[in-house]
């Protein structure tokens, strides 16, 4: 693995995914591209590592067991530092509209379909989500 | 009160008066007893009086007889008696004659008759009392009670016969009207009768004039006859005073007996003979008079009813000849009298109904008193035919007749008014089953459809809800109709929030004149039912409109229940798939992915290769996956449009790059036909792009190496148009109509590429239709293929009408 040093502090990404195999390829995905990942394997779960962890950036899969990702959006949008933190939905669900309109009205966040995407596309988009919003 | 009374006061003073002076008059002549005489007038005025004016002016009588026998030395008692008794005489009469429905005009002879007989009784009744009277008061005795009787009774009967008829004569109109038109002639008929009589009584001796006194009668008939009861009675006065003076005076045919109240009796018979037969005849004159006047004028009435009314009649004989017509004739038929008398009828009766009118004329000739009515055609004289409806009835044995008598009118107006009025009816009939069978019809339609049906009028109040709608709204029509909508039923959104009412549907229709539907469009309302249910439902509303006004509104509503069920079971289904297919998909995506990158050690040229077959492999089923989810959702519906502002070459670019690796490995030539300022369009993101990327990846596909791909892109006011262009295999002509065929795979390409499972241009074909666009292409086997998509333009001006929502979400894309 490539360390980087970097001048600023690592950034935390936060993925919240059932499937195991791909919470495996997600998270070596990232560490490798230089992130500190978290993981939680549901939503409830995952929303309380959020509060737990405060991750710069949300790795956030749909259809999930206990919570899926849209409740557990909506909940953390209620909390003032959960307002504000970027999401990347993941996928592999078709979105429609009414869910497009959702997760619009929920900035900051994104949808991706995932076979839509290769991983480094994914990698990609975490990376240049965190410097937008940096600006 | 007053007045009346004075009145009656009045009246019965003057016959008092009257009768007192007729009273001393009568006395005067008074020979026997002083107090009976032979011509007592009174009698007869009493009577008069009594008959003319009514029987409460009886008081009058007894006053003036009274006040009379007073002043004749008599006691008063008697005077009393004698008044009571000449009263009770005249009243007497007056009642029994008025009984006797005694007509006082005195025309008749039944009258004549009556009063003949009444008042000679009445008479003896008063002569009775009066006689009755004298002896009680001893002013006669036993002995003279006989003759005292006899010259009471009989100057009372004369009194009446001779002043009675001659007051009721000169008191009737008839009676005087008939002497001024023979004033002349009465006067001298009276006047020669008057010298006849003197001149027999007075100036012949006594045995002639005994056998000569009955040449008063020529006169007395002469004014019978011709002059009417005033001459009558007037001559009878005349006779009587005439014959009773000569006789006082011991001349004339009456001269017979030493006793003068003997002779006076003859006399008195000779005249109440003759005045009698005057009477009798005059009475008997003035009936037949009567009688003729009646006939007379009932046969003015008669003629001018027959003349003046449209209907004609004919008398006809048995055989048919017209004997009589009446004037109407000349309408009806156009013939005047002298024409077509003589004539028969069957001439002039239209030959269709000839044998009906002869069969039905001979039965009636052979029924007599019978009558039958028939409506036949008859010719006028002008020529054409006229119905008559007809009444004949056979009055042939009626010796007053002896004729047939046939009544008719034209009714040809009122059987063409008929033949009319039964061709509309018979039309209004039909009209009115055709109505009564539609309006069932509608009504059954109505009843028996699964949707709601409402109506409301011009104010929106409910008039009409049918049976489907009364179950789903849990409603009665009964309870509701007649209340506006808007209050009777409440429409909520989807969040549950009321409807106002200017934007519920059934307002709209009646406000705008607009249909409204509630289907278009992904919004879904909900009718709040009485029990507290929602009821999702799509509603369509539509004004009615008559003569260019809206009268009212009606909407159809359906319970989408199902449907949403149905809806949400086919996306639930697709996300369900589309999910469990593609996330063993991706993992195996991204791990060959993490593999291939080499920094999880590397691999030999084999294993590589190997890999890279188990990536590309992996592709193609994500593709085909991806592809199979398209064509379901498509087939279901379940394709959302999400229009937003797009950049198509941007689009392009994207695609093309995407595709960069496999145009480096064919070293396809690529040409961007176009510029990147392109006008926005207001499109759905991801599906365009599903068919930019069809459309390039298949000439990418289907161009063998070194060719060349043209991407072009050209707009006009109204549309965009997008042109693919390749040197490939191109489609062969057989093949043309299967193009766009779910699972179409060109046969000249199917040996050379394995990959590609046909779905891509049917899922185009379909995108395209579906955002209104179209597309075509132009292709020739082993030259290329051209592909043309053409879609509407919606422009920036239009964008910014965009509700604010769906630009945050165009920037939010374009991030």
């Amino acid at each position: 693995m490539t360390t980087q040093i970097m001048a600023q502090k690592k950034k935390k990404i936060l993925v919240v995914e059932d499937e195991e195999p791909m919470l495996v390829i997600l998270r070596d995905s990232l560490v490798e591209a230089g992130f500190a990942v978290v993981t939680a394997k549901n939503g409830e779960e995952g929303l309380a590592k959020a509060y737990q962890e405060r991750p710069d950036l949300v790795l956030l899969d749909v259809v999930m067991p206990k919570m899926d990702g849209m409740t557990m959006m909506k909940k953390l949008r209620i909390d003032p530092w959960g307002k504000a933190v970027p999401i990347i939905f993941l996928t592999n669900l078709t979105a429609d509209t009414a869910t497009k309109n959702e997760v619009a009205s929920k900035e900051p966040a994104q949808y991706l379909v995932k076979s839509d995407y290769t991983i480094d596309e994914v990698v990609n988009r975490v990376k240049v989500f965190l410097k937008n919003k940096k600006k | 009160m007053q007045k009346k009374q004075i009145n009656y006061w009045a009246k019965v003073f003057l016959l008092a008066g009257i009768y007192g002076v007729a009273a001393k008059f009568g006395l005067s002549l008074a020979f026997f007893v002083p107090q009976a005489t032979t011509i007592w007038p009174p009698t007869g005025i009493a009577i008069a009086a009594l008959l003319l004016f009514g029987t409460d002016l009886i008081p009058g009588v007894f006053i003036g007889a009274f006040v009379v026998n007073a002043f004749t030395h008599e006691p008063f008692l008697t005077a009393i008696a004698i008044g009571i008794g000449n009263a009770f005489e005249a009243w007497l009469c007056v009642t029994l004659l008025r009984r006797f429905r005694f007509d006082i005009r005195f025309g008749e002879i039944r009258d004549v008759v009556a009063f003949l007989l009444f008042s000679l009784l009445a008479c003896m009744v008063g002569a009775f009392i009066g006689t009755a009277s004298l002896l009680a008061s001893g002013l006669i005795v036993a002995s003279e009670i006989g003759r005292t009787y006899l010259v009471w009774g009989a100057g009372d009967v004369m009194g009446a016969l001779l002043v009675t008829p001659l007051f009721l004569a000169w008191f009737s109109p008839r009676a005087r009207s008939q002497f001024l038109e023979n004033k002349a002639e009465s006067i001298l008929a009276t006047l020669l009768l008057c010298i006849t009589t003197i001149g027999i009584f007075f100036y012949l001796p006594s045995t002639l004039s005994s056998m000569i006194k009955f040449l008063i009668f020529p006169f007395l008939l002469w004014g019978a006859f011709r002059l009417g009861n005033t001459t009558t009675t007037t001559m009878n006065l005349g006779v009587g005073v005439i014959a009773t003076i000569a006789t006082l005076r011991s001349v004339g045919p009456f001269v017979g007996s030493p006793l003068i109240e003997v002779n006076l009796l003859y006399s008195h018979l000779f005249v109440y003979v003759a005045s009698g037969i005057g009477l009798l005849s005059a009475a008997a004159i003035g009936e037949r008079d009567i009688g003729v006047e009646r006939l007379v004028s009932t046969e003015k009435r008669l003629r001018a009813l027959v003349e003046h009314s449209n209907d004609g009649v004919a008398l006809v004989d048995k055989s048919g000849n017209i004997l009589y017509v009446t004037v109407p004739t000349k309408t009806v038929l156009g013939y005047g009298e002298k024409e077509i008398v003589g004539r028969n009828i069957f001439e002039l009766i239209y030959i269709t109904d000839l044998t009906l009118v002869h069969n039905k004329f001979k039965w009636l000739v052979a029924h007599p008193g019978k009558s039958l009515t028939l409506q036949v055609r008859a010719r006028h004289r002008k020529g054409q035919w006229v119905w008559i409806e007809t009444t004949a009835t056979n009055f042939l044995d009626d010796p007053a007749m002896n004729a047939v008598v046939i009544n008719y009118h034209d009714v040809t107006d009122r059987r063409r008014s008929e033949e009319k009025l039964e061709s509309y009816t018979k039309e209004l009939e039909r009209a009115v089953t055709r109505t009564a069978e539609e309006m069932a019809r509608g009504e059954a339609l109505l009843s028996s459809i699964g949707d709601g049906f409402i109506a409301t009028d011009k104010a929106g109040k409910m008039i009409f809800m049918n049976p489907a709608a009364e179950q789903m709204l849990d409603l009665s029509v009964r309870e509701s109709i007649g209340q506006p909508l808007t209050e009777l039923l409440h429409l909520l959104d989807e969040e549950g929030n009321l409807v106002e009412k200017r934007d519920r549907p059934i307002q709209q229709a009646l406000t705008e004149g607009k249909t409204i539907s509630t289907i278009v469009g992904s919004k879904v309302y909900y009718y709040a039912r009485a029990d507290g249910e929602k009821l999702p439902v799509s509603i369509t509303a539509a004004p009615v409109i008559l003569n260019g006004e809206i009268i009212g509104a009606e909407e159809v509503f359906k319970d989408i229940t199902r449907d949403r069920q149905i809806d949400r079971a086919k996306s639930e289904f697709v996300s369900l798939t589309s999910h469990q297919l593609r996330t063993p998909l991706s993992i195996v995506n991204w791990y060959t992915e993490a593999l291939l990158k080499g920094k999880l050690g590397g691999f030999n040229k084999k294993q590589s290769q190997y890999l890279k077959q188990i990536y590309s492999a992996n592709q193609r089923l994500v593709n085909t996956v991806n592809n199979l989810l398209s064509v379901s959702r498509l087939e279901m519906g379940t394709f959302p449009m999400d229009l937003a502002p797009i950049e198509i070459p941007v689009i392009i670019t994207g695609v093309i790059n995407g595709l960069s690796r496999q145009i480096k490995t064919k070293k396809l030539n690529i040409v961007r036909d176009f510029k990147m300022k392109f006008p926005t369009i207001l499109l759905d993101r991801s599906l365009f792009t599903a068919i930019v990327e069809n459309l390039i990846s298949n000439a990418v596909k289907y161009t063998p190496d070194k060719g060349t791909i043209r991407v072009g892109l050209m707009h006009d006011a109204r549309s965009a148009t997008l042109v693919v262009e390749d040197t490939g295999y191109g489609i062969p002509k057989s093949e043309y109509s299967k193009v766009f065929d779910r699972f179409y795979r060109g046969s000249n390409v199917v040996e050379k590429n394995t990959d590609g499972n046909g779905l891509g241009l049917y899922i185009v074909k379909r995108l395209v239709e579906s955002m209104g666009g179209s597309i075509g292409f132009v292709s020739e086997q082993d030259k290329g293929t051209i592909f043309k998509v053409t879609v509407p333009i919606a422009t920036t001006n239009e964008i910014r009408h965009l509700p604010a929502h769906r630009s945050t979400t165009a920037r939010q894309q374009m991030k």
